[in-house]
Order: structure tokens, then C-alpha cells, then sequence
């Protein structure tokens, strides 16, 4: 291992961590309220503010755990492929653009993974009922993406510098 | 600061000179300057054609990579901070242009026009039949009328009356040359005089005593040419027999053959042990040989054909230049000739190369370096210049960082040309002693660089070696990684990703600009060890 794996490590966690956070900023102050839930819902709660309360605690906790369970898989994919290109560093530039397979590979397991739990967290369960029609799929989409983000940024900042060919677009980060 | 003097006398002086010059192109060696010169007859010896084009080429590079210059290596910076040792070391022929002196020139082909028989008298000329034999002995023993145009021919004793000639009188130019370096003693200067030579054979069994002999009278006390003796010290490596040639073509022919070898070094082993006893001719004397004969199968006499293949023992001779050039001037003097051996009869490797710990040090990790610099630069950096995007840029993030300011219109282009023939050079170099010892000494520990054979033949000893025209990426990898055997077990060199890694990083190449800096990089990346100490 070399010795700065734990550093790049630490740093793709961080990286993480602060778009879990903001996608906790955007569900917390975006679809925390009132009109994330069903219409018909609020309709039968009679405008009760203390039942409506609990509703969307109930609904915005099922969110979070969808997005913070699909950033956590994604920080650990992206510390995997660390780790892969620690034991297994490049030689050249071919070897090193050859490492964008498992970079690719591991961001579509972290997608599916994330897809998965997003469904089952919430567009594919009961909470999905108690929500207006947009609420799931907005909430999903921006977790896809802040998740994406996540993974992208992380690895273009800390993979090593003969690696950073690799990801995307990371020679803005000084390839 | 000494003024270093290296001269090699005869083709396998010249072999010596050639392998010293590879140490002095990694760093191995005295700073800031070695002064070069050939001695040979034989005009167009191959041995010595090819030691003086390298030393040409190594002259060229370093001015390609001067200080001011838009290619620059920084060869003043300490390595910690980023200077290179890569051709840190200054090298100038001894008569600025040229680095060849030819004792007897065109005009004088024999012995008879050197001593000018005509001329002589009658007793004169009685005592020069008595020496020498005439016309009347059989064409192969003929000595007066032997045409020098392809060396002495193993005879010394020809040789040595040549010499004598053409240092006093002929061809004043090299002894006023060395007698003018000498002179910055005079100054305070400490000049430092190394010869190499062999012992048996023709030019440098008549010139290593005859020379050596001549600087030490001129630098003895009461001197009339201003020289300051306590400030000029006298090196030489003389090597015993160690290859043999082949039988020659022609039966008749007057040349040396491997058999007359052996007696003719006892003869002169004698010779050598009356001259150290009756006059203290040098401060440091080195013997190098070899317990068995390197086999070239051939024979040529002499000319461009007489292009033999770099050995083993010439590696060791060199580093005794090297080691006498980097003494203190006070652990110069030696009371008895210094002889190295090896260890083992089953092999040699870096542990037997004779040098005191640190050099050894230095050798693995400044000739490994250099070694792997070569192969590096030869099979990866080279083609990945020529890889350019749809605009012209160069594709490689890394290359763009290291070489980004590189005007490749100007002067880069023949830089980059040298560098790769020294490249090749090296790893030819390299690539023979490997081949040529397999067999002799057992297993050769030093480096492997048979991955990169196209074509090896010991059968065609003057172009045994041919490297392949170019290599994957994994290729290079396998390469790197085999190319230099460890100097301690426990302490192999980094692989080839560590090298690649490093040359992403944000290396320090201190004031090294353009191409210089991505050679210096380079160079630096290719380091066996990434402990400093």
C-alpha cells in the first residue's frame, strides 16, 4: 500500500460526505414540507399539522436513507478502485487509460446499487403512495446525480496523477 | 579543482576509454572535467573510431543540454533538489576537436622512415639490423619494413622505438599537449594522469611503459618545462590478456596471434616488475585480467575491421580510472600494483566490481539508473514525443507538463537524435558484455537486457548485438523490470510503475528547461532506490 492511499481514501470519503450533505440540504429544506405529500393524503389528515408533521418526517427519513445508503456505496466503490489502482498501478498511458474499465464498470454497479435502494426505499414502496407524483423521481434523480457527482469528483481529484487519464475530464484537476 | 587526463593507448586503451566514458556520461567520475585523449597507429582502428565518436557524442550533449540553453540540464543543483548527474560530467578531446594522436604519420608507413635509415651511419645502422629484423627475414617477422598503418602488430619492441620517435620528434603535438597541461601545476593546480593500456599486443605494450615513463621524467624534480611534481599524479590500469582472436586468415601474416599472448605478457610482467622496482613511474598502478580468455573467434589486424566487443574487464579497468580520478590526493600513492578479484567463480555481480563501499553505492545506482534512463527513454518517451493530438500538441498529460515549453523546431530535433544514439550505444554496450560473458564467467549478474535482442551473435563480435526497433508498453514494463539485477536481494530496483508514477508527479528538476527537464526527469524517475541517503 502506498502511503498516501489512506489520504485519498479519507479525501474520496470526504468528497462524498459533502454531497450526502447537500443532498440532505436539498430534501430537508426542498421536500420537507406540506406539498411533498399527496394531495389526498393531506386532504384526508384535514390540515391536522401534527399528523402532517409526522407524515413527512416518515416520508423525508425514507429519502435519506435511499441517498445516504447510495453515497455511502458509491465512496466505497470509488475507495475500491483506489485501492485496485494502489496494487495494481499503471506502467504507461495505454495501461493507464485502461484503468477507465473499472472506473466505468465500478460507477454502474454504484448506480444500480443506488437505483436499487431508491426503489425499494421509496419509488417502489408504500411511502411512494403518501408522496405527490413528482416527489420520488425528483428526489431520485437528484440523488442519481449528486451520487454521479460524487463518484467523478472524487476519483478525478485523488487517483494518483499517472492514473488521472483514466476518469473523465479530470485534467481539470491537473492531470 | 585537478585536471583530469584520461588517455587509452591502443584499441583495447581505447576499449577502456569507452567504458570509462559511459561511467563519466552517468555520473561516475570526478567533477567538473575529464580531458580524453587516444593513442593508436592504426588510423582507422574500429576500437578507436568508436571510442572517439562516442566521446563526440557525449561532447554534443552536453552542449545540446548546457546551462542557457532552451534544453538545459541542471548539472549544479544537488540531486536532492532536482540536478542530474546524467552527462554532469565535463569531457573534452585533448587537442579540443580531436582526441586521436597518431604517433607516425603517412609519410613514415615503416620503421625504416621513422628512424630514418637512410640517414644513418654505418654503425648506426648495424645496431638497428641488430634490433630489428630486415627485409631478409621471412614477411611475417619482418619489423623494418612492417607497415605501421595497422598498429605495431604485437610488437612492442617496434612500437616502442616509434614512439619514442614521434613523442621527441615527429609528432611533438601530444607530449607539448600533456607538458602544458602539466603545466598548471606550476599554479597550484593538482593534474592527475591516467593511462590504459594493455600488456600484451602492440600499441599499448609500446606506449603504456614509454609514455608513462616520459610524463614521469618530466615530472621529476629540477625540471626544466615549469611542471610542479608533487602536484602531478601518474595512473595507469594495465590489462593481462583476457580474449583471444581467432587464427588468422592468412598463415603468413604479420600479425600477433592468441597463442604468442601469454608468453609476451610474461615477458613483459618482467619487464613491468624491473620498472616499478627501479623507478617509482606511477602513484596508483591497477592490473585487471581475467582467469579465462573472452573468445572473439576472429582476426583482423587492425583497421575499422579491428571493431572488438565491449567486455567485462574493461568495465573494471575503467572504474579504476574512475576510483583514481576521485581519491583524495593523499590516498593516491600505492606501494604495490592493486588487483581485484571476484568472489565467486560462479558468477560476478555488482558486489564484485572493485570499488570502496560508496562508490559501489554510486556505481548501482548512478550506471543502473543510467541503464534504465536508456531503455526508458529509447522504447517509451522517444515514440511518445512523436504521439500528437489533432492540433499538433503532444497527446501525454505528463509529457506536455515535463517538456511543455520545448521548442521542437530548434535545436531539439539533433537532441533528441544524439540522445537516442547514445541511448542505443549504451544498451549495445551493455548488451555485450552480457553476451560475450555468458559461458566465460558463469552466471553475469550485472544486468539482463536480453529482452531487448533483436538479433545476438557472438560469431559476428563486431556487430554482435541488435536491439529491437521498438516495444509495447507491456513489453517495456517486463523489460524495466528485468533490466537491472539487484545489488542487494533484499533491495530490488522499483518496477517500471514507480517510474511511470514518479513522471506524473510534480518531479524536481531544479533549473533544467525544455527537453532537458523532461531528460533530467526522466533520468531521475528511473532511479533503482527511492530511499535517498
Amino acid at each position: 500500500m502506498s502511503s498516501n492511499l489512506p489520504t485519498r481514501i479519507l479525501g474520496t470519503l470526504g468528497v462524498h460526505a459533502a454531497l450526502a450533505a447537500a443532498f440532505w440540504a436539498v430534501v430537508r429544506f426542498g421536500f420537507a414540507g406540506q406539498e411533498a405529500l399527496a394531495p389526498d393524503l393531506v386532504d384526508r389528515l384535514d390540515g391536522d399539522p401534527m399528523h402532517i408533521a409526522a407524515y413527512v418526517d416518515d416520508v423525508s427519513k425514507q429519502m435519506l436513507l435511499a441517498g445516504l445508503g447510495g453515497f455511502v456505496i458509491a465512496a466505497a466503490l470509488a475507495s475500491i478502485w483506489l485501492v485496485l489502482l494502489d496494487r495494481n498501478p499503471p506502467y504507461g498511458d495505454k495501461s493507464a487509460r485502461a484503468k477507465r474499465g473499472s472506473w466505468a464498470g465500478l460507477l454502474i454497479v454504484a448506480i444500480i446499487a443506488a437505483m436499487v435502494l431508491f426503489w425499494l426505499k421509496l419509488l417502489g414502496s408504500p411511502v411512494a403512495t403518501l408522496l405527490a407524483p413528482s416527489v420520488p423521481l425528483n428526489v431520485t434523480a437528484i440523488g442519481m446525480v449528486l451520487l454521479v457527482i460524487g463518484y467523478w469528483l472524487s476519483t478525478a481529484i485523488f487517483a494518483p496523477s499517472s492514473t488521472k487519464v483514466a476518469v473523465p475530464g479530470a485534467r481539470i484537476f491537473g492531470a | 579543482m585537478a585536471i583530469n587526463i584520461l588517455i587509452g593507448i591502443g584499441g583495447t586503451g581505447a576499449k577502456i576509454v569507452e567504458s570509462a566514458l559511459y561511467l563519466f556520461s552517468a555520473g561516475v567520475g570526478p567533477s567538473p572535467k575529464v580531458i580524453v585523449g587516444l593513442v593508436d597507429q592504426d588510423n582507422s582502428n574500429g576500437n578507436v573510431v568508436r571510442t572517439e565518436q562516442l566521446l563526440k557524442l557525449l561532447v554534443r550533449l552536453r552542449s545540446h543540454f548546457a546551462a542557457g540553453k532552451a534544453n538545459s540540464i541542471d548539472w549544479r543543483s544537488p540531486e536532492t533538489e532536482g540536478g542530474s548527474t546524467l552527462f554532469g560530467i565535463d569531457l573534452e578531446p585533448i587537442f579540443g576537436e580531436s582526441a586521436h594522436w597518431r604517433p607516425a604519420p603517412d609519410n613514415m608507413p615503416t620503421l625504416r622512415h621513422v628512424m630514418q635509415h637512410q640517414e644513418m651511419a654505418e654503425d648506426e645502422r648495424a645496431l638497428f639490423d641488430l634490433l630489428f629484423r630486415n627485409e631478409g627475414a621471412a614477411p611475417s617477422d619482418a619489423e623494418q619494413t612492417m607497415d605501421l598503418a595497422e598498429g605495431y602488430r604485437g610488437r612492442a619492441h617496434v612500437g616502442a622505438a616509434a614512439l619514442v620517435s614521434a613523442l621527441d620528434h615527429d609528432q611533438p603535438e601530444f607530449l607539448e599537449r600533456l607538458v602544458e597541461l602539466m603545466q598548471a601545476s606550476a599554479g597550484g593546480e593538482e593534474v592527475r594522469i591516467f593511462l590504459a593500456g594493455s600488456l600484451f599486443g602492440g600499441t599499448g605494450a609500446a606506449g603504456f611503459p614509454t609514455i608513462s615513463r616520459m610524463l614521469n621524467k618530466l615530472r621529476g624534480p629540477n625540471n626544466d618545462k615549469r611542471i610542479q611534481g608533487d602536484k602531478v599524479h601518474i595512473g595507469g590500469a594495465l590489462m593481462l590478456p583476457y580474449f583471444r582472436f581467432g587464427p588468422p586468415g592468412d598463415a603468413d601474416a604479420n600479425v600477433i596471434t592468441s597463442a604468442q599472448l601469454l608468453p609476451q605478457a610474461r615477458v613483459a610482467i618482467e619487464f613491468y616488475q624491473g620498472l616499478l622496482q627501479q623507478e617509482r613511474v606511477f602513484d596508483r598502478l591497477y592490473v585487471s585480467g581475467w582467469d579465462q580468455m573472452f573468445d572473439l573467434g576472429y582476426h583482423e589486424p587492425g583497421r575499422a575491421e579491428q571493431r572488438n566487443p565491449a567486455l567485462l574487464p574493461e568495465l573494471v579497468a575503467a572504474l579504476a580510472a574512475s576510483d583514481f580520478f576521485t581519491r583524495p590526493a593523499a590516498d593516491l600513492p600505492a606501494s604495490a600494483p592493486l588487483v581485484a578479484a571476484r568472489r565467486s567463480r560462479e558468477g560476478f555481480s555488482w558486489a564484485d566490481l572493485p570499488a570502496h563501499e560508496s562508490m559501489k553505492r554510486t556505481l548501482y545506482d548512478r550506471l543502473g539508473r543510467t541503464l534504465r534512463f536508456a531503455l526508458w527513454w529509447r522504447y517509451r518517451i522517444e515514440p511518445a514525443l512523436d504521439e500528437r493530438n489533432l492540433f499538433g500538441g503532444i497527446k501525454a498529460g505528463w509529457l506536455k507538463r515535463l517538456a511543455g515549453d520545448t521548442d521542437w523546431q530548434v535545436d531539439t530535433p539533433e537532441a533528441r537524435k544524439d540522445l537516442l544514439q547514445y541511448t542505443d550505444a549504451l544498451l549495445k554496450w551493455a548488451s555485450s558484455m552480457r553476451l560475450f560473458t555468458g559461458g566465460t564467467l558463469g552466471s553475469f549478474s550485472l544486468w539482463n537486457s536480453e529482452r531487448l535482442w533483436e538479433d545476438a551473435d557472438r560469431r559476428k563480435p563486431t556487430q554482435p548485438v541488435t536491439l529491437r526497433a521498438s516495444r509495447t508498453e507491456e513489453e517495456s514494463m517486463a523489460d524495466l523490470n528485468a533490466l537491472l539485477h539487484p545489488s542487494d536481494e533484499n533491495s530490488p530496483p522499483v518496477p517500471a510503475a514507480v517510474v511511470f508514477g514518479d513522471l506524473n508527479q510534480r518531479m524536481v528538476t531544479a533549473d533544467s528547461q525544455g527537453l532537458g527537464r523532461l531528460v533530467a526527469a526522466t533520468h531521475r524517475a528511473t532511479r533503482p532506490f527511492r530511499h535517498e541517503n
